[in-house]
């Protein structure tokens, strides 16, 4: 029909090969060029989509013109559609942001080019080894891109994501293995179509099955036992790159859950309550994630942890499987991830301008950086729910699903993870406007921050404002999604 | 059940997680991811096996063959382990020059002071 599908990855990719060569040429900011015209490029070719999208059409494509169930299917679906557009929006602006950092660091460019493509082409696949391959991709791109400044730490942080990723995803080839030999196809559509005669034969693999693919999405997505490389990578990351790790990578790993999920098991497991199961993890990372970002003493691992909580809110959301439980669960993914990372920004400019690491030394932050502050507080209204902001509506959204579900418990436990979020982002925002202290020694040398820093994260804050005041903007776009989830 | 290349590719893979878990040589966790990653392929490349088979390239008529696709995607995923081992082995030899040891726990005490 289009070959949109197969541009909006490939574009990006070719592209990070392309700055490579931007040596050899004359402009002066070669390998920003080239990988600004390909992400808007890659955002064109989607917005081309658009309509036929949105009124819950299909664009499916074909890889080398092989129909579906011999050669590897690419689908835009309203679900892919939403969730490409969040990529390729967060991802231009952290690359605005980059803009002032990383002047002709071609080798950066092309290694964020990577790791968008790939988290694109996990988005549109609808081939289960193809996803494999893809999330790999990421995976290696963003294990480079957290060294990236060569700190001693980041390269530990980076060694420590890079066992406990390899390993589990091991046993997601496994899985794939298993499917394979029980039905004899790769292809997605295929799979969930006998996936409930099997169940009935043998459920037990595919329980087994389930599992394994729960602890493989739980550690990309950073769900409660399995979240301990989270803290460490984006705490010692880059500035944006912990920006695209929290943003986007940790969403991939929902986006991964929700499409595998929903479409595998979703008249099998799910109708029989396995949902409760993530219902319950994700309640135990909201409380763990929150509880432990009340006791850190550095300010962007603070973030890292308030990320752990956030993505439990979600998962109790996706974990309820009804209407509102997932029109909530995609409004928060897409409100945190551009919470959080403006929130990253907002700490990496204090930081680098300051030269400190630590909460306790950064008293009195508002005289020298009214606006930085200022958006770290809307930021931080919109990450607690406080209503003119967008994390209000999709809170709003969970809760009213957890009221239709009246469950007590879960409720309570919600509200325990809400105060506790405010709690800390309070404690932060009470530091900042505190009386200062000039005495503490510089962690190292302070750098003056650009005006590029500054535009990403004054744009991701307005946003979020106005995404709080005029919801039904995205609403429109989830609706899609939910019912390609719910048929 | 006889001991055929399924189950050898699942030992396989089991010795390899006890290794990662239990070895504290960063190097020696690098071969242990990569011995895990061997064993799934074993599994996988079994998967297709039939007694007897062949290639499936087909000169006169039909004739008893192995399964194809699983040879073709694990030669995908012999290249990704190759890069994860590279890049594993890359990270190791720059802990080796930061803080010069091979040892987890070591590490963890350096990075603590």
């Amino acid at each position: 029909m289009t070959n949109a599908p197969i541009l909006i990855i490939a574009i990006p990719l070719l592209a990070a090969f392309l700055t490579h060569l931007t040596k050899y040429a004359r402009a002066r900011r070669g390998a920003e060029l080239v990988a600004f015209s390909a992400l808007l490029a890659s955002a064109y070719f989607l917005l081309t989509t658009a309509p036929v999208v949105l009124s819950d059409q299909v664009i499916k494509y074909n890889l080398g013109g092989w129909s579906a169930p011999f050669g590897i299917s690419l689908q835009l679906d309203g679900l892919s559609f939403f969730f490409s557009a969040m990529v390729l929006g967060v991802g231009l602006l952290i690359l605005v942001y980059s803009l002032g950092i990383y002047l002709y660091a071609r080798r950066y460019y092309s290694l964020l080019l990577i790791a968008i493509a790939a988290i694109l082409g996990i988005v549109l696949t609808r081939d289960i080894f193809n996803m494999y391959v893809f999330f790999e991709m990421l995976a290696v791109a963003s294990y480079v891109l957290i060294t990236y400044k060569h700190k001693p730490r980041t390269i530990i942080a980076s060694f420590k994501y890079l066992v406990m990723t390899e390993a589990t995803w091991v046993f997601f080839l496994l899985a794939i293995a298993l499917l394979y030999s029980l039905t004899g196809s790769l292809n997605m559509d295929v799979i969930a179509a006998q996936l409930p005669q099997i169940y009935q034969a043998q459920p037990h693999m595919v329980y087994l099955i389930f599992s394994i693919m729960l602890i493989s999405f739980g550690i990309k997505c950073g769900m409660f036992p399995l979240h301990t490389w989270i803290p460490e990578a984006n705490s010692q990351a880059p500035t944006p790159v912990s920006g695209l790790l929290s943003g986007l990578i940790l969403k991939v790993g929902l986006y991964a859950m929700l499409r595998v999920f929903f479409l595998f098991f979703g008249s099998t497991l799910l109708a029989q309550g396995v949902g409760n199961i993530i219902i319950f993890i994700g309640i135990i990372s909201l409380i763990f994630g929150a509880g432990m970002a009340l006791v850190q003493v550095e300010l962007k691992r603070l973030l890292a942890y308030s990320s752990i909580g956030q993505i439990g809110f979600i998962l109790v959301g996706l974990g309820l499987a009804t209407q509102w439980g997932l029109q909530g669960a995609l409004f928060h993914i897409f409100n945190h991830a551009m919470i959080k990372t403006a929130l990253f920004f907002c700490a990496g400019i204090i930081i680098s301008q300051t030269g400190f690491w630590r909460l306790n030394q950064m008293k009195g932050i508002w005289r020298q950086m009214p606006g930085v502050t200022f958006a770290f507080c809307l930021l931080s209204l919109a990450v607690i729910g406080i209503p003119p902001s967008n994390g209000f509506v999709s809170k709003f959204f969970i809760i009213e699903a957890v009221l239709l579900k009246q469950n007590c418990l879960i409720m309570f436990c919600l509200f325990l993870g809400i105060l506790l979020t405010a709690a800390c982002y309070f404690r932060v925002i009470q530091t900042f406007f505190s009386p200062s202290e000039f005495h503490h020694k510089q962690d190292f040398i302070p750098q003056p921050v650009g005006h590029f820093e500054h535009l990403a994260t004054y744009i991701f804050t307005f946003l979020c404002v106005v995404i709080g005041l005029f919801p039904t903007v995205i609403i429109n776009l989830i609706q899609p999604a939910v019912r390609v989830l719910l048929p | 059940m006889g001991f055929n290349g399924l189950t050898v590719g699942i030992i396989i893979i089991l010795l390899g997680l006890y290794g990662v878990l239990t070895r504290k040589n960063t190097i020696k966790m690098v071969m242990c991811l990569y011995i895990m990653s061997s064993g799934v392929v074993l599994f996988f490349v079994s998967l297709g096996y039939v007694t007897d088979g062949q290639a499936a390239i087909f000169e006169d008529g039909s004739r008893l063959m192995v399964d194809p696709l699983p040879q073709a995607i694990m030669l995908t995923t012999i290249v990704i382990g190759l890069v994860i081992t590279s890049l594993t082995l890359a990270l190791a030899l720059r802990i080796y020059e930061e803080y010069k040891t091979v040892d987890v726990r070591d590490l963890i005490n350096k990075q603590n002071d």
